[in-house]
């Protein structure tokens, strides 16, 4: 009796077990000798060539001129909305090379969103072929946020994609001619221009009290974990991931497009592998949704409430922001 | 009948934890271990031996694919953790997650890098995203 009991549980143990671990295979050929098939079967030149674009290179190569003259804060919104970004990276230049402190921050932005497509043209399409291959559940939301990014930087070659050092020295330039994002930025690069505890105490403040959005997303990953422990940061939003999220959706709130298809949500997916599955989220709905439990959804609100009204002597670093 | 009742019970009480045990050790090995991570472009050619920037793309991209196929994006592999990643030729190294939004966001472990075995040299090594670690982070120190 025993042994049949012991038996009995084994064998089902086994067979969950055997249930659990049973994965769909994936569609073609496996791995081995499939490899050389499945690189033939993506043509990257017809992947580069389908995303060169016409009329949309003039377009925003003349939002860009007339920005010129406009207040700078347009120059992110102009980010989000470029369908060619290397056409807009063009119009750019001109602006950046003269030393203009947004112009040279959102060209950083430009070559971080591009890198990864850049990089390897060829191997991007490659691997956007996998995932299409593969059978789980963010695979479609994960292509589609690939496929935005080919798309926009379609024509973007590997002597465009900077290295991590080449996009840290591109924002010291950035941040040296006055852009907060930038040196926020810095900071969560873990190369700020200054590393003492005053300095990154006045930077948080001076981001709070900007209410800039792109400093605010630029600085959150230097307010979670990595912030954790750190003296200078001690009473402020600071120190776990949730902190993190709460920069991320103050930045929202201050203007940042944080729709599914906006940078910040297309970076989480293809970056990070963070995809929404409900294509109509948001970031703000998101993050609700998928990360933090409802409780922790309403301390997230009062951080993020903290951040955006309970800016410290916003109005006298108001001036140090923009001196 | 008496006596077979808690006989029945204890049966299935230990039927429900052994069952149990296994779909939580199955689980950890069905999300931990994928044979796709090496045919990802910035894995495929990727040693210890490769540059820093080489291992730190190849690092994100497979934290990347793992939280895409996790139930919970944000909380697999979230900031501050570190797991052990297993190279296509065999060669491991930990690896600490900084951001789960960057091309950057996994940077590998000064010291935690070990050699290929010998007899792993050329085989079908598998690769393996273990989680092995929770350690908060002070800062990020730039790529060499």
């Amino acid at each position: 009796m025993t042994v049949r009991v012991f038996a009995a549980i084994a064998l089902l143990g086994a067979l969950v077990a055997a249930v659990a671990m049973w994965r769909p295979a994936v569609p073609g050929a496996p791995i081995g000798d499939a490899d050389a098939a499945w690189n033939a079967d993506v043509d990257t030149r017809g992947f580069v060539d389908a995303f060169v674009p016409d009329a949309a290179m003039v377009t925003d190569a003349d939002r860009v001129a007339a920005w010129s003259t406009a207040a700078m804060r347009p120059l992110p919104r102009a980010f989000e909305r470029a369908d060619d970004l290397f056409a807009f990276r063009q119009a750019l230049q001109p602006l950046a090379d003269a030393g203009d402190a947004d112009a040279r921050w959102v060209l950083s932005r430009v070559d971080e969103y591009c890198a990864g497509y850049a990089r390897d043209p060829a191997g991007f399409a490659r691997d956007s072929a996998v995932i299409d291959g593969l059978q789980f559940d963010a695979a479609r939301a994960l292509g589609a946020a690939r496929s935005r990014i080919g798309t926009r930087c379609g024509r973007f070659v590997p002597g465009d994609a900077p290295t991590f050092v080449q996009l840290v020295e591109r924002r010291q330039d950035a941040a040296e001619a006055g852009s907060l994002a930038a040196e926020a930025a810095l900071l969560a690069m873990g190369a700020p221009l200054q590393d003492d505890m005053d300095y990154r105490r006045g930077l948080v403040e001076r981001v709070q009290a900007s209410r800039d959005p792109e400093a605010f997303v630029a600085l959150s990953p230097a307010m979670g974990v990595a912030a954790s422990g750190d003296v200078a940061l001690a009473d402020t939003v600071a120190g776990t991931q949730v902190h993190a999220l709460a920069w991320q959706l103050a930045a929202c709130d201050l203007g940042l497009d944080c729709s599914a298809d906006g940078a910040l949500m297309t970076e989480y997916c293809v970056n990070g592998g963070i995809c929404a599955r409900d294509a109509r989220q948001d970031f703000s709905a998101f993050v609700r949704d998928a990360a933090v439990p409802r409780q922790g959804a309403e301390e997230l609100d009062r951080m993020k409430k903290t951040l955006v009204e309970d800016a410290p002597a916003s109005r006298q670093l108001l001036g140090m922001v923009t001196r | 009948m008496k006596r077979m009742l808690p006989r029945k019970l204890r049966f299935w009480l230990w039927a429900t934890l052994f069952v149990g045990y296994s779909v939580a050790v199955a689980g950890v090995v069905v999300d931990a271990v994928g044979e796709n991570y090496r045919r990802l472009t910035h894995v495929a050619q990727t040693t210890t031996a490769a540059p820093l920037e080489q291992r730190q793309l190849g690092a994100a991209q497979i934290a990347a694919l793992y939280r895409a196929q996790s139930a919970t994006p944000f909380l697999a592999l979230p900031p501050g953790n570190t797991f052990r990643v297993v190279w296509p030729d065999g060669s491991t190294e930990l690896v600490r997650i900084v951001s789960q939004s960057t091309p950057h966001g996994a940077v590998p472990v000064d010291g935690s890098q070990i050699e290929a075995a010998p007899l792993l040299d050329g085989a079908q090594a598998e690769l393996q995203v273990v989680p092995v670690s929770v350690a908060p982070r002070q800062a990020a120190s730039v790529a060499e």
